[in-house]
Order: C-alpha cells, then sequence, then structure tokens
C-alpha cells in the first residue's frame, strides 16, 4: 500500500504536469484536442490524489508504523475515530488533503464547464487550477512525502497529540483548508477573466457560489477552532489571537470585504479593478496562513516547527502576488469603468467604508501577527504581539464595523433621501438609546461592554424591521398568514435574506464576545475532600476522586456537588488524564452550559493526599457565540440555496 | 458634501473615544496573568499555560500581589528579568508605537480615500444626471417622476 500511495503521488503530479502542458500547447496552438486533453488529465489528477489519499488513510487504520508519518501521529491504542482524523494532524498529510481537495474541486469545476469548453478563459481556468495543484503535489513527491519510510518498523507508533483527540478535531481543520481551497476557484476565473480581457461581471456570477461556500467553510473552520479551543484547552476561551489563528482570520475578513464589493459590481458594474485587488489578496492570504505554520518564522501553538516548506510557500505566495498585481496593471485600463453615483448617501457608498473598515481589521491584524519580525528586524528586539494588543487596536474597528452594519440596511441603493433616512433611522436609533439607558441602570457601565450592547440593540432591530418589513409586504401581496410568508420570503429573497441572517449572527457573537469578556469570572484554589469554593452564585463541593483506565488513557475523574444560590444544581466533574505516549497529562474541561452563563471547571493538579487544584470560571452570554456562528453559517448557506425551479441554476458553480 | 464631513468626524470621535476610554476594573492576578507570555517556550499566554514554568510564574505574580506591588511594578520585575518578550503586547514606546498607531492611520487613509471616491462618483453621477434631463428637454414631468420613484422603490425591495 505504501508503494501505491507513492505511485499514486508520483502519477497526480505527472498528470498535473502534463495537463499545464496540453492546456499551454493547446492555447497556443489554439488547437481543442489538446485541451480536451488537458482537460482529462485534470480528471486523471483528481483520481489519483483520491487513491493516495485512500492509501494513507488505510495506512493508518491498520497500524503501517513503518510509515514515519504514521508513526508519528498514531499508536496501537488510537481510537479508530482519531486514527481516521490522524490523516491531517501533520503537515505531510494536511498537505495531501489540501491536495486531494484542491484536485476534487478542480474536477467539479471541470464537469461544471464541459459545454464551456470552446469558451476562451476556460482553459486558462484550467492552467491555474493546474499549477496550483502542480505545486502541492510538487512538495509531495519532493520534500514532504506523507508515505516516507522510517527504514525499520516500530513496535508502536508516537501517538496523536491528546488535544487533537477531540471530535471538534474531526471537523477543525478539513473546514478550515475547505475554505482557504475553495478561493482558487474564483481565484483562477479572476486570472483568466483578466487573460482573456472579458472583465465584466461574468466571473463574478459563476463564482459567488464557490465564494459564499468557501467564506461558509472559513467561518465554519474558525468557529470549530474557538469551540474546540474552549472545550479542550482549559484555559476558559475561545480565541487567543495566536499567529495561526490571525492567519485565518484574515483571508475571511478580506474575504468578507470581497463577498460584500462584489454584490456592488454585479449591482452597478463599478469597483472592477478592487475586486479583483480583493479576490488576489483572499488567495495570497489563504496562502499566507500554509506558509506561517510551515515556516517557524513565528512562534505558535498549531505551528509543525520549522519544516523547510516555508520558503517554497513565500516564494509561491510572491508569484501569485506579483503575479496578479501584473495582470491587475495590464488590465487596468479595460477594468477601469465610468464610476458614478446618484448620491454620496447611498448603499454603495456604505460598502465601501465597509470594505475600508475590513481591510483595516485585516490590515491591524496582519501587522500586530508580523510585528514581532519587524521590530527584531528594526531594533533587534525581538517582541511578543498576544491578545492584549489586537483586543486594545481592533476592539474599536469592530465597534465601528457593527456600527456600519446597522446603518448599511437603512440606506437604499442609489439614493436616500432625508425624509427615508429618518424615517429609517428612527426606531432603530430610539432603540438603541432606550437599551443603552436601561443597560446603564441595570449596572453595565463600561464603556466597551455597553457601547458593544447598545450598537447589537441597534443592528437587531434594523434587522428585524427588515424581515418585518418584507414579511408584511409579501403578507399584504399574497395574503398569506405570517407564518407562511416570512419562510417564503427567505427562500424567495434568499440572497438578501440569508445576507441579513448572517449579520444577525454576528451581532449574536458581539454580545457573547461582550458577555463572555468582560463580565467572566474566573477563581482558583485547591481542595481538599468536603472542602468547597466559591464563585459568583456558585458553589462547589469536593467530594470524590476516582481513577480508571480507559482505552488510551488513564483518567482522574473528580465528582463536585454544584450549588447555585444555596441550592443543590447537579454534579460537575473535572478530569485529568494521562494518555499513553504522552509527555504531559492534560486537562479534562468539566462544562455545565445554559443561555445566561456557562460554569467551566478545570483540574490543573492532583496532589498526593487527593487534595485537586481546581480553576473555575463563570461564563456569562458564551453559548451565544456558537449560536451565532451557526446562524452565520446557515445564513451564508440558505444565500446559496439553488433554485428548485430552474434546474440550470445549479450549474452556477462552475 | 456637508454629510460626508459629518460621517467623517463622527466615525473619527468615536474612535477617539473608545480609545481614551479604559475598563478601570480592580487588579486580579488574572489580569496580570493575561499581560505576560509563559516563559517555557508554548506561545501561550501565562494564563492559559499548564506547565510547571507557568504555576512557577503564577506563584512569583502572587507573592509580589501579597507584597502590594502594583501591576506596572510587577510586569516591570518581569520584563527586567525576562526582556520586554515575555509580556503578552509591546510596551507603548518608541518603535512599538507605530504598531500601536498604524492600524488606525490607515483606517484614516482608506476612509479619506472612501471619502474622494465617493464624492468623485457622486460628482459624475450628479453631471451624468445633469445631461441626461438637458438631452431630454422638456424633463419628466412630476407624474413621470413619481412612477420611476415607485419603480425604483420596488427594486429596492427586491
Amino acid at each position: 500500500m505504501v508503494n501505491f500511495g507513492n505511485l499514486s503521488q508520483v502519477f497526480a503530479f505527472i498528470f498535473s504536469l502534463a495537463s499545464m502542458a496540453f492546456l499551454l500547447t493547446g492555447l497556443m496552438k489554439n488547437d481543442m484536442r489538446f485541451i480536451e486533453s488537458g482537460r482529462r488529465s485534470l480528471y486523471g489528477l483528481a483520481l489519483f490524489t483520491t487513491l493516495a489519499s485512500i492509501a494513507l488513510g488505510y495506512l493508518f487504520i491498520t497500524d503501517s508504523f513503518q510509515v514515519e508519518y504514521v508513526a508519528s501521529y498514531s499508536d496501537r491504542a488510537l481510537p479508530m475515530f482519531y486514527k481516521v482524523t490522524a490523516f491531517w494532524a501533520g503537515q505531510k498529510g494536511s498537505l495531501l488533503f489540501w491536495a486531494w481537495v484542491l484536485t476534487v474541486f478542480t474536477a467539479i469545476v471541470v464537469r461544471n464547464t464541459r459545454t464551456d469548453l470552446k469558451s476562451r478563459n476556460t482553459p486558462y481556468i484550467y492552467l491555474v487550477l493546474a499549477t496550483t495543484a502542480s505545486f502541492f503535489l510538487l512538495l509531495l513527491t519532493s520534500l514532504s512525502n506523507p508515505f516516507a519510510l522510517l527504514g525499520f518498523i516500530p513496535k508502536d507508533g508516537q501517538g496523536l497529540n491528546p488535544m487533537l483527540q477531540n471530535p471538534g478535531m474531526i471537523f477543525h481543520p478539513p473546514t478550515l483548508f475547505l475554505g482557504y481551497i475553495g478561493f482558487t476557484i474564483p481565484f483562477a476565473y479572476a486570472v483568466s477573466a483578466m487573460v482573456i480581457g472579458k472583465l465584466d461581471e461574468t466571473w463574478l456570477r459563476k463564482t459567488r457560489r464557490w465564494n459564499v461556500l468557501s467564506w461558509v467553510f472559513l467561518t465554519i473552520g474558525i468557529i470549530l477552532g474557538g469551540q474546540w479551543a474552549y472545550v479542550e484547552l482549559g484555559w476558559g476561551g475561545y480565541w487567543a489571537w495566536d499567529p495561526v489563528e490571525n492567519a485565518s482570520f484574515i483571508p475571511w475578513l478580506i474575504a468578507t470585504a470581497f463577498i460584500h464589493s462584489a454584490i456592488i459590481q454585479e449591482r452597478r458594474n463599478i469597483m472592477k479593478v478592487w475586486n479583483m485587488v480583493l479576490i488576489v489578496l483572499t488567495f495570497v492570504s489563504c496562502l499566507f496562513g500554509t506558509y506561517l505554520v510551515r515556516s517557524g518564522v513565528l512562534q505558535s501553538v498549531h505551528d509543525f516547527g520549522a519544516t523547510g516548506l516555508g520558503g517554497y510557500f513565500l516564494v509561491f505566495m510572491i508569484v501569485i502576488l506579483l503575479g496578479g498585481i501584473y495582470l491587475i496593471a495590464e488590465s487596468y485600463n479595460d477594468l477601469r469603468t465610468k464610476h458614478s453615483l446618484e448620491s454620496y448617501l447611498s448603499r454603495e457608498s456604505t460598502f465601501l467604508f465597509n470594505n475600508v473598515l475590513f481591510l483595516a481589521i485585516a490590515f491591524s491584524t496582519l501587522f500586530g501577527t508580523i510585528f514581532p519580525l519587524i521590530s527584531e528586524a528594526v531594533t533587534g528586539n525581538k517582541l511578543t504581539v498576544s491578545q492584549p494588543f489586537f483586543n486594545q487596536v481592533n476592539t474599536p474597528l469592530f465597534l465601528i464595523l457593527l456600527l456600519l452594519t446597522g446603518i448599511c440596511p437603512l440606506i437604499g441603493w442609489r439614493k436616500a433621501s432625508a425624509d427615508n433616512l429618518r424615517k429609517n433611522f428612527l426606531v432603530p436609533a430610539l432603540a438603541a438609546v432606550i437599551g443603552a439607558i436601561a443597560l446603564f441602570i441595570a449596572g453595565i457601565r463600561e464603556f466597551y461592554p455597553l457601547t458593544a450592547f447598545s450598537l447589537s440593540i441597534f443592528v437587531i432591530v434594523t434587522i428585524f424591521n427588515e424581515f418585518r418589513g418584507g414579511t408584511m409586504a409579501r403578507r399584504k401581496l399574497t395574503g398569506e398568514p405570517v407564518f407562511t410568508a416570512f419562510p417564503r420570503l427567505l427562500y424567495k429573497m434568499r440572497r438578501r435574506y440569508g445576507g441579513y441572517i448572517v449579520h444577525l449572527g454576528v451581532v449574536i457573537i458581539v454580545i457573547g464576545i461582550t458577555g463572555s469578556s468582560a463580565y467572566k469570572l474566573e477563581t482558583q484554589g485547591t481542595l481538599y475532600k468536603g472542602e468547597s469554593i466559591k464563585i459568583g452564585d456558585y458553589e462547589l463541593r469536593y467530594d470524590d476522586l476516582r481513577g480508571y483506565r480507559d482505552r488510551n488513557r488513564d483518567i482522574y475523574a473528580a465528582t463536585l456537588k454544584v450549588f447555585k444560590n444555596g441550592k443543590p444544581a447537579g454534579t460537575i466533574s473535572p478530569e485529568r488524564r494521562y494518555y499513553i505516549n504522552a509527555e504531559k497529562p492534560t486537562t479534562e474541561v468539566s462544562l455545565r452550559t445554559g443561555l445566561i452563563e456557562d460554569l467551566y471547571v478545570t483540574m490543573p493538579g492532583i496532589g498526593e493526599n487527593e487534595e485537586i487544584t481546581l480553576k473555575v470560571t463563570v461564563n456569562p452570554l458564551l453559548i451565544w457565540i456558537w449560536i451565532g456562528g451557526f446562524l452565520m453559517v446557515a445564513g451564508g448557506i440558505i444565500a446559496i440555496l439553488p433554485n428548485r425551479k430552474k434546474k440550470g441554476d445549479y450549474n452556477e458553480i462552475d | 458634501m456637508r454629510l460626508t464631513k459629518y460621517g467623517v468626524l463622527i466615525i473619527f470621535s468615536l474612535m477617539l473615544m473608545l480609545s481614551v476610554s479604559s475598563r478601570g476594573f480592580s487588579l486580579t492576578s488574572t489580569e496580570i496573568e493575561s499581560n505576560l507570555m509563559c516563559d517555557c517556550g508554548c506561545g501561550q499566554l501565562l494564563g492559559t499555560c499548564e506547565c510547571e514554568r507557568a504555576e512557577e510564574m503564577r506563584t512569583m505574580i502572587r507573592s509580589m500581589m501579597d507584597k502590594g506591588k502594583t501591576k506596572e511594578e510587577i510586569l516591570n520585575s518581569f520584563v527586567s528579568q525576562y526582556g520586554e518578550s515575555i509580556l503578552a503586547a509591546p510596551p507603548k514606546k518608541g518603535f512599538n508605537l507605530i504598531a500601536y498607531i498604524l492600524p488606525f492611520v490607515g483606517l484614516l487613509v482608506g476612509v479619506i480615500v472612501a471619502v474622494v471616491v465617493v464624492r468623485k462618483w457622486a460628482f459624475s453621477g450628479r453631471k451624468e444626471a445633469a445631461a441626461e434631463a438637458e438631452t431630454k428637454g422638456s424633463g419628466l414631468n412630476d407624474e413621470m417622476q413619481k412612477k420611476i420613484d415607485d419603480e425604483l422603490k420596488k427594486f429596492e425591495e427586491d
């Protein structure tokens, strides 16, 4: 199976090169036979990366520890579930996963464009995709081969990092990868549009679903990463502004700006240059994340250390960036259109400011991430830039963005009249002011939380007004009852209302973040049996400690009786786990989650006399972060739902 | 024009207010821990790391707090011992100020560019509208204008 995997990888690489060669020859000779061969080679490419992936999966399942990658990330005691997910736990496997998904996406594009083969831009789209796949396959077959052998067969593997043995790890990395990889498709369409000079909004229309779908995957990846950090790492938080977290957030921010400005181009045929810039930046920033984890240039909890691949990714990234800049410069005159707005005050202009803010946040995040390198180069002093810096710099920017999220829907396309503005702003603004006063009276007096909550009220009322207005208009028109009119409105105008659901999700996340960060309670203490620890309304009494073996780990679980306001409220059981093959024990969080607050307990230490060290946190409103995340994803999916009546719409993903 | 000016003014006043405000929470060991990195090389905040080194550092913090040292004094003590890289955020002085200021300068430049662009587009939009009205001679009567406005309203609702 090792040889089979190796050969499959090599064949995949050959097919990618062959496809590039056929396509280039076909384009130069204007010969459709070569282009057709190039197209078919892309199917071969997808087939062989699939076979290579199956081979690696098989090697994990069958404990083939003669393979260095398998021995490094698995062991005999590892549950089957995690043996499969260990596939992408390390650098080599994640590269193969990347190549596999990219080639499968490419095959989907090839299939959906089979009737467009004669169109001039299609071979260029294929060429960009084949070239990107070649880059990954070059690394896999030469420098980072997951099928490389140890030269001996160890009795057992080194096992999977215990922190990765969590269900969140099954979906977090692959969904992030799906997002990163997905943006290759719109990038390929954009490059192709610039090369052939077909610079209208066709490429945007054809890639709209790829854009949104990739954005949805990035969103899922980021949210799941936060959720995994929260339940697994035991520090009571979900986002640490770690360089690699930032590296996933930067493309998300740029892609969000791109999705918004693409709407303007589709509606008004303006901002063509800007959209090209944004898609190039989105794709480059996706590669930047991959570069960061593989270069070892920055210290991160996620990185694979200095793998020797950083330089290759850096070169690839620079080539893409310079190539993109060159193409945009070359097409600049054709991309320039006569821009005109009917008024300063229009949704178009608010979208422009929203783009500025997204990019400002992306810039501050990027700048903070690489500032230690800049500082070292300039002053010789290596600094750390972590959570406090990003919170301080980005929070004001996020609040302004939140304000814009509320303002945008209130301002109509093209031209907003003063009357119209007064009418639209009155209710949300009043609600926000009344809300702010009520919150102030209730004791929320710190500036950031009060502002964030008041702005959230403003945005929620705005969105609610949009839904109410639409539903009532439909009801009036069709006579349908509200409960029928609303879902039908949602489906019929899913692009618009899907977007509003995403906005609603964002606001709910803001509420969750504000509550859980500004009003978090924390305490720590060491308890002997029978002793208690108090936090907020809670009291936790240490009753028992038991130890047992479960599969690949020894577990010590404490039983704590929980009292809320003096009344019994069940038990909670944090654990300390000693994984076979792991250097250090890990803590397993015990979590009681609710709509108002989470009670979060970890046990960082157990003493000789069974005394336990406890870290207890009460995180208000934290669950709303996950609920908001779910809404964002749901809204994104609703926005790209295909039309049932028109079969042809499915081909929008092409 | 006036509205744009006010818009920019409001955004930056808001930013200013936000940047000068402080939360003013009382000092806890957690707050100090969230301003320091763990020294074990894990790249994590002290508050999040669970290694022995982190525990030693926490003990040092608690002992300094017991002696009545302020947050600044405790942080300075760590800096003198381990260097500035022990801080989770670069101190706001010298070259580091760039990190704090540049994002806002970037935003300011972005907003100015956006304002200029919107003004330019709106100007060309007005010119276009005027030219259109001129070529049509008599222009639109009130009834026709109302019809167009209604259609536009419907279009917006779609």
